[in-house]
C-alpha cells in the first residue's frame, strides 16, 4: 500500500513538471526585434518613422538618384554621362534607376503600411499622439504613390501591411490612387506639424 | 519498380554482388562437408604437443557427448582448450575425448550453434548441450523506446557492433559507418578531428538539414557525435525505415541512429586499458611545381601568349641551356635587343620573375614548400582506460580517454578528453535508479597552413626576412602570401566543454507495467579566442595594429521523458505497449566581442581587447520549446505474425503559430514465413521473413524563428545626430510547418544453408512534401522572398546486405559481410509556378525549374546540367574552334543544334550525377588460432565530381606559381584532351562552363591484424587478456580523380598506420 503512494507520487512528479501551458509553444524572440516587441508604443512607431524619413533621401542623394530618373528622359535635363543614348531609354536601368526605383518605392510604402495597419493594436492614452504618427505615415505613403503614378502611370495600390505571401497584384487607375491619397492627406493635414526640422526631425 | 529493374540491369556491380553471393554459398557448402568428414576420424591426441611441454602443467583426460536441445548428437563440433591450440572434434555419435591441462576451459563451437565455454574443473566427463545459434537473429536490437529480438523486427534496422572495430584506430564513432551499412552514406573526414557526414536513404530535404537524429542510451541526444568516445560504444542500431523511426516523429525524417554505451556487468571489476599510436601521411601526394618545373611553366605560359605575335620567336622564353641545336645562345639572346649580358639572367628577366625570385634563382637557392606546409608522419595517439563491474545492487562502468591527433596539414590538430560514468542502483525490488553521464573537452584551436597559397608560392621565394621574421610575401608578389602566415601569426584558442547526462528512475508497477522517468540535462560551453597579430595580413594591412575576437556560446538544454511500457502474453497473443509523454527546452546564449587597432601595442593579444580603438559586440540568443506524446502497440500472433502501430504528436515552438503541433503515424507488419508448417526449413532456404512498413516523419530543422517577422535597424544622420530606425526585413509565416516524409519499406530476410548465409533485401520509397523553401516574391511586396512549405521530393532505393559464415573450425574462422545499396531521388514539384520555359533546347510548359540551383522537376536533386565536354580543341581543329571564338587548347563541347554557339538552355545536357550511384562495402574477417585479421573494401561508384581546376581560370600565371600543382596543361607541343591551355578563353559558353571528372572509387579502406597473447601467458602476467594489433586505413584507392581524393575531394586524405595494445585486468 505504501508503495502505491510512492508510485503515484513519482507519476505526479513526472507529469507536473510538464504541466501543459498554452505559452509553452509560443516562440520567444530574444536577440532581435520583432513587430511584437517594437510596435507597442510611441517610441516603436517613431523609429519606423525615422526609416520613412530616411527613405525620402533616396530622391536626391547618391549617384543616379531618383531625381535623375525624373529628369534624364526630359528636355529639362540631360544625363551627361556618356553619349550612349541607350542608357537614357527607360527600358534600361544601367545608369538611371528607372526600374529599381519602382521596387524600392514599394518597399518604402511597405514601411508606411506597417505603421498604418498596426497603429490600432495599441491602446492610446492620447489620441493626439496616435494621430500625429498616423498622419505622418499617410503623408509618406501619399508622397510615394504620387511619385509612382507620375512616373509609371497606373500601378498596383497596396493599402495595408502584407502578412503573408501574396503573388497576385493588379493595377489600379492613376485617378483612383490620386483620389485615395488626396482623401488621406485631407485628414492628415489636421495632425501634421506646421514646421519640421531639417531631416524632418520634430 | 520497372525503373529500378532497369537500373539494376545497368549496374554491373549488382551482378558482381550476386555472383559473389553464389561464390560464398558454394564455398560454405563445401566447407561443411570438409568439416563433417575430416574431423570425424580425429583422435584424442592434442594437436599441438608443444603446448603442454612448454608449460609443464598437470593434465587430465576429459570426455563427453555433445547434443542439441532435442538430445540429438552433433558430429563435427570443435572442442578446444581456451587459449591454447589443443583441440579435437566430435565423432558421428557426438562424443569426444581430450587431454587437457588442469583448470582448463573447454570451448565447444559449431556453425549454427552458440559457442559454449565450460570449465573442466575436476570432472572427467563433460556432456554439453549446444543451443542453436539463431545467431545474429536472436541478437537484441535497440529500437526507439525499447528493444526487440532481431527476428521480431518489423522495420528496417541495421546494427553495427563496436566489437568489429576494436582493432581499428577510431577518433569518432562515425568511423564505423564509412561504407559499412547499406543505406547509410558516410564519407570520411580528412582532418585531424575526423568525423563524417551522415545521410540515411538519400536527401529528404532541399534546404533543411538531412543529418540523422541521434539517440544515446535510449534518450534523444542533440550534442556532437565527437563527444562520444567510440571506445565506450557497445552497439549502434540504425533505424532506416519510416515506421521504426516514426516514434521520434518531428525530426526523424532523415533516419535515427541509436547508440548504446557499455554497462558494467555483475562481478569483480574488469579494468581495460588500451593505447594506440599512429602515423598519418597523405594517401596521395600533390606537390607544387619545383624550381625547374616552375620555370618551364612560366615559359609555356608566356610562349602561349606570344603565339600570334610575329615579333616574339618560338624559343624566346626557352631556357638558354636547353635550346634546340639549330639555335645558338647568342642568337637566342639577340631576340631581345636590350638583353642582359648573362643569358640565364636574361632568361629570368624574360620570365618576369620578381627581384627576390631572380636573386634566389641566380644564387641557386630554392625552397620546397610541400614539406613545410604538409605534416608528413603526423602523429596520432590515444589512451583509454575503463573500469566496469557490479554487485547485486550496483553496476558501474567508468571510462576516461584521451586522444591527440595531428592532421596531415601543418597546424591541423585535435585533442579531446572524454569520460563516461554509467551507474545503476537497484534500491528495492520495484525501483532502480541510475545515471549515464558523459563529459568531454574538445580542443579545436588548430590553425592550419594554407594549401591554396602553397601552390602559388614561388620555389624561389624567401620564407624569412633578413631580420628573422616571417616573410609575408615570400616572392614579392602582393597577394601570394606566405602559406604559413596564419599558422605562425594567428593565435587561436577554441575549446568546447560538454556535459550530458541521463538521470533515470525505473519503477515496476503492478500488473506488469513498467514506468521510467528520465531527465536529460545537456550543457555545452564553447569558448573561442582569436588574435591576428602583425605577422598576418588581417592584423597588419586590413586592421593595422591587430585584430582580436572573443566569442562565447553557452547551450543549456533539458529533456524529460515519462515512459510507460507493458508487455503481456495471453495465449497466442503477445502485446507490447509503449506510451511516452515528454517535454524539452533548448536555450543557447552566445556573445561575441571584437576590437582592433591596439595601442600602445598588440602584445596583449586576445587577453586585452579593451586596448583597441573600435570595439564592437553582438549577442545572439535563442530559445526553443517542445513537447511530445507517443503511443505504440506491438502485437504478435502465434509468434509468426508481427504488427506494429504507432502515433506520435510533436509540438515545437519554431513552427508557425497556426499549427504548432504535428502528428506522425506509422504501421508495420512482418510475417515469419519459415515458421509456417508448409515451409520446409531443411532446404537451401531455411529461414524467410517478410517485412512491410509505412510511416510518416518530419524534419523540424527549420530554424528557431523562421516563422516570425524580424526587424532590422536603419541608421540615419539628420545633420546633427545619428538616429536609429527600424524596418521589417522578413515576412512572418503563421502556417510554417515541418517537412514531412511518408515512406514505405518492403523487406525480405533470408537464411540460407542452415543460416550460413544471412541475406536481407530492402526496398524503400519515400516522398517528402512541404519542403522548406525560400519562395521568391514579387518585389512590390517589399520583400524578396518568404520561408514557406512547397514542393515535393521522392527517394527510392534498394539495399542488400549479406552476412556469410564461411568457415568455422578449431583453428580457423572466416566470415564475410557484403553491403550494397543505391538511392535514386527525384524532384516531383518545386515552387508550383507554372509557365513556359526552355530546357535542353525544347519548349516546356509546367512547373518552372530553379535554374540557379539546378533543380529540375522530374529530375534528380544531384543531376549535373552542363555542357557535355568532349575534349580540348587540338591544333588540327583550329578552324572549327574559331567558329566558337575559341582556339586550340580551349575546351570543346557538344554543340547540340550545331549553330556555332554554346547557349545554356539549348546545349547544356543532363550529363550525370554528383552523388554516388552505387555504394559497396565488403568486409572479410579471419581468425587463425590467436591471430585475427580483417580487410574492408569499399566503393562509391558512378558519379561525377566537379573539377574546375582543369579550366585554368587563374589570371595569375604570369606572376605566381601554377595553382593547379601537379595537374597537366595543354600546350601545342605537349597536348592532351583533358586540361585546357594556360590562357583559355571560354567566354563562348553561355552561363559558364564546368568540368567534371569521374568520382568512382574502390578502396582498400581498412586492414587490421591482431594477436591475442595465449591466456596461459596472460594469466601468468596476472592479466585477463592482452592483445596487440596493427591497422592501416586508406591503404590504397583505385580511382581516376585527379584531385587529392575522390572522397575528400580537394583536401588531402590521410593514410594512417596504427599500432595498438589492449590489456584487460
Amino acid at each position: 500500500m505504501k508503495n502505491t503512494y510512492i508510485y503515484i507520487g513519482l507519476l505526479l512528479a513526472g507529469m507536473l513538471l510538464l504541466s501543459c501551458s498554452k505559452e509553452w509553444l509560443e516562440p520567444e524572440p530574444l536577440s532581435f526585434f520583432a513587430p511584437e516587441n517594437v510596435y507597442v508604443d510611441e517610441a516603436g512607431f517613431e523609429s519606423l518613422l525615422i526609416t520613412m524619413r530616411k527613405n525620402l533621401k533616396s530622391e536626391f542623394y547618391g549617384t543616379f538618384n531618383y531625381s535623375t530618373a525624373e529628369f534624364a528622359p526630359t528636355d529639362l535635363g540631360i544625363a551627361g554621362y556618356v553619349p550612349d543614348f541607350s542608357i537614357n531609354t527607360p527600358t534600361s536601368s544601367d545608369r538611371v534607376p528607372y526600374g529599381p526605383m519602382f521596387d524600392q518605392i514599394y518597399s518604402f510604402i511597405k514601411n508606411a503600411n506597417v505603421l498604418i495597419s498596426r497603429i490600432d493594436n495599441v491602446e492610446w492614452a492620447e489620441e493626439a499622439v496616435k494621430n500625429r504618427l498616423l498622419a505622418e505615415a499617410y503623408w509618406h505613403r501619399a508622397y510615394w504613390y504620387y511619385r509612382l503614378v507620375h512616373s509609371y502611370g497606373d500601378v498596383p495600390f497596396i493599402g495595408k501591411e502584407l502578412t503573408g505571401a501574396k503573388l497576385d497584384f493588379h493595377t489600379h487607375s492613376r485617378w483612383a490612387i490620386l483620389d485615395k491619397i488626396q482623401a488621406d492627406m485631407e485628414w492628415a493635414i489636421e495632425w501634421m506639424p506646421v514646421t519640421a526640422a531639417p531631416g524632418f526631425r520634430q | 519498380m520497372e525503373q529500378i529493374l532497369k537500373c539494376c540491369k545497368r549496374g554491373n556491380y549488382l551482378l558482381l554482388g550476386i555472383f559473389y553471393l553464389f561464390l560464398i554459398s558454394e564455398a560454405s557448402a563445401h566447407t561443411i562437408i570438409v568439416d563433417g568428414t575430416s574431423h570425424l576420424s580425429e583422435t584424442t591426441e592434442p594437436s599441438n604437443p608443444n603446448a603442454k611441454e612448454s608449460y609443464q602443467i598437470a593434465e587430465v583426460r576429459v570426455s563427453g557427448t555433445v547434443v542439441d536441445k532435442g538430445g540429438e548428437p552433433i558430429p563435427g563440433v570443435t572442442v578446444s582448450v581456451l587459449g591454447t591450440t589443443i583441440g579435437t572434434a566430435t565423432d558421428l555419435n557426438g562424443s569426444y575425448r581430450l587431454t587437457v591441462p588442469v583448470g582448463a576451459t573447454l570451448v565447444f563451437s559449431f556453425i549454427g550453434f552458440e559457442t559454449q565455454n565450460m570449465v573442466v574443473g575436476d570432472r572427467s566427463v563433460l556432456d554439453v548441450i549446444l543451443l542453436e545459434d539463431i545467431a545474429s537473429l536472436d541478437e537484441v536490437v535497440v529500437v526507439g523506446y525499447g528493444t526487440v529480438k532481431k527476428s521480431d523486427l518489423t522495420g528496417s534496422v541495421a546494427s553495427v557492433s563496436a566489437e568489429m572495430f576494436e582493432d581499428q584506430a577510431m577518433t569518432q564513432l562515425t568511423d564505423m559507418f564509412t561504407g559499412t551499412v547499406a543505406g547509410l552514406q558516410a564519407n570520411q573526414g580528412a582532418s585531424a578531428a575526423g568525423g563524417s557526414s551522415l545521410e540515411i536513404r538519400g536527401p529528404t530535404s532541399l534546404s533543411a538539414g538531412t543529418s540523422p537524429m541521434i539517440v544515446l542510451d535510449g534518450v534523444i541526444y542533440n550534442g556532437s557525435l565527437a563527444d562520444i568516445n567510440p571506445k565506450d560504444v557497445q552497439t549502434i542500431d540504425i533505424l532506416k525505415d519510416a515506421s521504426s523511426s516514426a516514434v521520434y516523429g518531428a525530426r526523424a525524417a532523415s533516419g535515427v541512429i541509436l547508440i548504446s554505451t557499455k554497462k558494467g556487468k555483475q562481478g569483480k571489476p574488469v579494468i581495460n586499458f588500451s593505447t594506440e599510436i599512429g602515423i598519418s601521411d597523405p594517401a596521395n601526394d600533390r606537390r607544387p611545381l619545383n624550381a625547374a618545373e616552375f620555370l618551364t611553366f612560366k615559359g609555356d605560359y608566356f610562349t602561349e601568349g606570344a603565339l600570334n605575335s610575329p615579333s616574339i620567336p618560338e624559343y624566346f622564353y626557352a631556357d638558354p641551356n636547353q635550346l634546340p641545336g639549330e639555335i645558338s645562345v647568342e642568337e637566342w639572346r639577340n631576340y631581345n635587343p636590350n638583353a642582359i649580358a648573362d643569358p640565364y639572367e636574361e632568361y629570368l628577366q624574360r620570365l618576369n620573375l620578381y627581384p627576390t625570385e631572380k636573386k634566389n634563382a641566380l644564387a641557386g637557392k630554392t625552397i620546397d614548400w610541400y614539406p613545410l606546409v604538409m605534416n608528413n608522419s603526423a602523429l596520432r595517439q590515444s589512451y583509454d582506460l575503463s573500469i566496469g563491474g557490479g554487485t547485486d545492487n550496483i553496476r558501474y562502468y567508468w571510462s576516461v580517454g584521451y586522444t591527440d591527433n595531428q592532421g596531415i596539414i601543418r597546424g591541423d590538430e585535435f585533442s579531446t578528453i572524454r569520460s563516461r560514468l554509467n551507474v545503476d542502483f537497484t534500491i528495492a525490488e520495484w525501483l532502480s535508479v541510475g545515471a549515464n553521464t558523459q563529459f568531454s573537452q574538445r580542443d579545436e584551436s588548430s590553425v592550419a597552413a594554407n594549401l591554396g597559397l602553397m601552390y602559388i608560392a614561388s620555389p624561389y621565394g624567401d620564407m624569412y626576412n633578413e631580420d628573422g621574421s616571417l616573410n609575408m610575401r615570400p616572392s614579392d608578389d602582393p597577394s601570394a602570401y606566405n602559406p604559413l602566415m596564419d599558422y605562425y601569426g594567428r593565435d587561436r584558442d577554441r575549446k568546447i566543454y560538454s556535459l550530458f547526462s541521463s538521470l533515470y528512475a525505473h519503477v515496476h508497477l503492478p500488473f506488469g507495467i513498467e514506468y521510467r522517468l528520465s531527465f536529460q540535462p545537456r550543457l555545452s560551453f564553447t569558448n573561442e579566442l582569436n588574435f591576428w597579430g602583425e605577422q598576418t595580413i588581417t592584423g597588419s594591412q586590413t586592421y593595422p595594429g591587430g585584430r582580436g575576437t572573443r566569442a562565447n556560446a553557452h547551450t543549456n538544454e533539458w529533456m524529460l521523458d515519462n515512459l510507460l511500457t507493458w508487455n503481456k502474453t495471453l495465449g497466442v497473443h503477445n502485446f507490447d505497449v509503449t506510451f511516452l509523454y515528454g517535454g524539452e527546452q533548448y536555450r543557447s546564449w552566445s556573445e561575441s566581442q571584437a576590437n582592433q587597432g591596439f595601442a600602445p601595442s598588440a602584445n596583449l593579444g586576445f587577453h586585452g581587447l579593451q586596448f583597441g580603438d573600435n570595439p564592437s559586440l553582438a549577442n545572439n540568443d535563442t530559445k526553443e520549446n517542445g513537447d511530445a506524446l507517443m503511443g505504440r502497440v506491438n502485437y504478435t500472433l502465434l509468434d509468426k505474425y508481427l504488427f506494429t502501430a504507432s502515433l506520435r504528436r510533436d509540438g515545437y515552438s519554431a513552427f508557425g503559430r497556426a499549427q504548432p503541433r504535428a502528428v506522425f503515424p506509422a504501421l508495420a507488419f512482418a510475417w515469419k514465413i519459415s515458421d509456417e508448417e508448409f515451409f520446409n526449413d531443411e532446404g537451401v532456404l531455411n529461414r524467410l521473413k517478410m517485412r512491410l512498413s509505412w510511416g510518416v516523419n518530419g524534419n523540424r530543422a527549420i530554424g528557431a524563428y523562421a516563422a516570425l517577422a524580424q526587424l532590422g535597424s536603419v541608421l540615419d544622420y539628420d545633420g546633427s545626430n545619428v538616429q536609429v530606425g527600424v524596418v521589417n526585413t522578413t515576412l512572418p509565416n503563421l502556417n510554417l510547418a515541418w517537412e514531412q516524409t511518408a515512406a514505405i519499406n518492403v523487406g525480405l530476410d533470408f537464411g540460407l544453408l542452415q543460416d550460413h548465409l544471412d541475406f536481407n533485401v530492402d526496398y524503400y520509397m519515400g516522398t517528402t512534401t512541404d519542403l522548406l523553401m525560400n519562395r521568391q516574391l514579387p518585389r512590390i511586396t517589399g520583400f524578396s522572398s518568404i520561408t514557406t512549405n512547397l514542393g515535393k521530393l521522392e527517394n527510392r532505393g534498394l539495399e542488400f546486405s549479406l552476412r556469410s559464415y564461411n568457415i568455422k573450425n578449431t583453428d580457423f574462422e572466416w566470415n564475410s559481410n557484403l553491403v550494397f545499396s543505391f538511392n535514386r531521388n527525384k524532384i516531383i514539384s518545386l515552387f508550383g509556378d507554372m509557365g513556359e520555359y526552355t530546357l535542353l533546347g525544347k519548349a516546356h510548359n509546367g512547373d518552372i525549374p530553379d535554374f540557379s540551383n539546378h533543380w529540375f522537376p522530374g529530375e534528380s536533386v544531384d543531376i549535373v546540367w552542363d555542357y557535355d565536354v568532349i575534349g580540348v580543341w587540338q591544333m588540327e581543329e583550329e578552324e572549327e574552334a574559331k567558329r566558337y571564338n575559341m582556339s586550340p587548347g580551349d575546351f570543346k563541347s557538344i554543340d547540340v543544334n550545331d549553330d556555332g554557339q554554346y547557349s545554356d538552355l539549348i546545349d547544356k545536357r543532363f550529363i550525370g550525377y554528383e552523388t554516388p550511384r552505387y555504394h559497396l562495402g565488403f568486409r572479410n574477417e579471419f581468425s587463425y588460432k590467436n591471430f585475427s585479421a580483417s580487410v574492408f573494401i569499399r566503393g562509391d561508384l558512378g558519379h561525377l565530381i566537379q573539377f574546375n581546376q582543369a579550366l585554368q581560370g587563374s589570371l595569375s600565371h604570369d606572376r605566381r606559381n601554377y595553382d593547379g600543382g601537379p595537374m597537366p596543361y595543354w600546350t601545342p607541343k605537349n597536348r592532351n584532351n583533358e586540361y585546357a591551355r594556360l590562357r583559355p578563353i571560354h567566354s563562348a559558353y553561355g552561363g559558364g562552363l564546368n568540368i567534371y571528372k569521374p568520382g568512382s572509387f574502390i578502396r582498400i579502406q581498412d586492414v587490421s591484424l591482431s594477436y591475442a597473447i595465449p591466456s596461459l601467458v596472460a594469466n601468468r602476467l596476472s592479466l585477463n587478456s592482452m592483445s596487440v594489433f596493427g591497422s592501416i586505413r586508406n591503404l590504397y584507392s583505385f580511382d581516376e580523380y585527379p584531385g587529392w581524393d575522390p572522397e575528400s575531394r580537394m583536401t588531402p586524405m590521410p593514410r594512417t598506420f596504427t599500432l595498438g595494445v589492449k590489456v584487460s585486468l
